[in-house]
């Protein structure tokens, strides 16, 4: 099959804007959003304080595996 | 108007106003289903990362919605089908996304090829047995996934420098889908295919392409 070239650039979130009738005050508040670092899952933030990895809270340690023995 | 014959002055005449250039579009095509929310993202995303500005037909309401379609085929350069969600209501088809394709190809037909249309499924050969009408069409297989999605828009299209990759597409994706939340709060709706979610995830895909660009351009 033979690829159709797009003969345009791609425009910018402010030209496109300008075509759809958004208002220059949306497309920063979309700018603002797109550019805002990724939420932290609970594990990151754990990891990122503690340096320690994220453990489920499933009682003492050792006491799940300590009962399974018995 | 023959050559060198008047015409009414336009905004682009003014100095210092740049006359924008035509922007080819795609009518798209896709069931407005929950159980489609990626794959509608990914259609979004791609596309306009590859330059095309996406019509479809959102918050158009059931009296003149047809009159609508047929007006948004005919001022788009291309349209693409997605046929892969085959679904009943107690028992009944869902028949909109034929119909729309069947538009698509009488606009096609009379248009002598300036309208071209594209079919999207999830699984092959199934349209050889579906539609066996369009064999001719050779559809892209999707597998249902936003990849398979970008995969085959880049079958079809590319960029004269062909600069966007699809890994590159997949990562804008990633990132216009982590802002879906807060975009969804702006707008005050909770389904993606709403006119207003629709409009800033195409901006929003685009402020993705461009951050693409900057990257290329400090790397080289």
């Amino acid at each position: 099959m033979e690829q159709i070239v797009i003969s345009n650039p791609v425009p910018t979130p402010e030209e496109m804007a300008e075509i759809i009738g958004m208002s220059p005050e949306r497309v920063v508040e979309i700018r603002r959003i797109m550019d805002a670092p990724p939420k932290q899952t609970a594990a990151q933030r754990k990891r990122a304080t503690t340096g320690l990895p994220a453990r489920k809270s499933n009682g003492p340690r050792g006491v799940a595996a300590a009962k399974r023995k018995r | 108007m023959g050559r060198g014959a008047l015409r009414p002055p336009r905004e682009s005449d003014k100095p210092g106003v740049a006359r924008r250039k035509r922007i080819e579009s795609v009518f798209l095509n896709i069931p407005y289903d929950d159980g489609f929310e990626d794959l509608y993202l990914a259609y979004i995303v791609g596309l306009m990362q590859l330059g095309l500005h996406v019509s479809v037909a959102l918050a158009v309401p059931n009296q003149g919605r047809l009159e609508t379609i047929i007006s948004l085929i005919e001022k788009s350069d291309y349209s693409v089908h997605d046929l892969s969600n085959i679904r009943t209501t107690k028992g009944i088809p869902h028949f909109n996304m034929p119909v729309e394709l069947g538009l698509a190809l009488y606009r096609s037909n009379r248009a002598k090829g300036k309208h071209r249309v594209f079919v999207f499924e999830s699984k092959k050969y199934r349209t050889q047995r579906s539609t066996s009408d369009i064999n001719g069409l050779d559809p892209q297989i999707h597998n249902g996934t936003a990849k398979g999605v970008m995969a085959g828009l880049r079958n079809i299209f590319r960029q004269p420098s062909d600069a966007t990759t699809v890994p590159e597409m997949l990562a804008s994706f990633r990132a216009v889908r982590r802002g879906l939340p807060e975009l969804r709060k702006r707008s005050g709706v909770k389904s993606l295919f709403e006119a207003s979610v629709f409009q800033d995830l195409t901006v929003a895909a685009l402020v993705e392409s461009q951050k693409l660009i900057e990257r290329r351009r400090q790397v080289s």
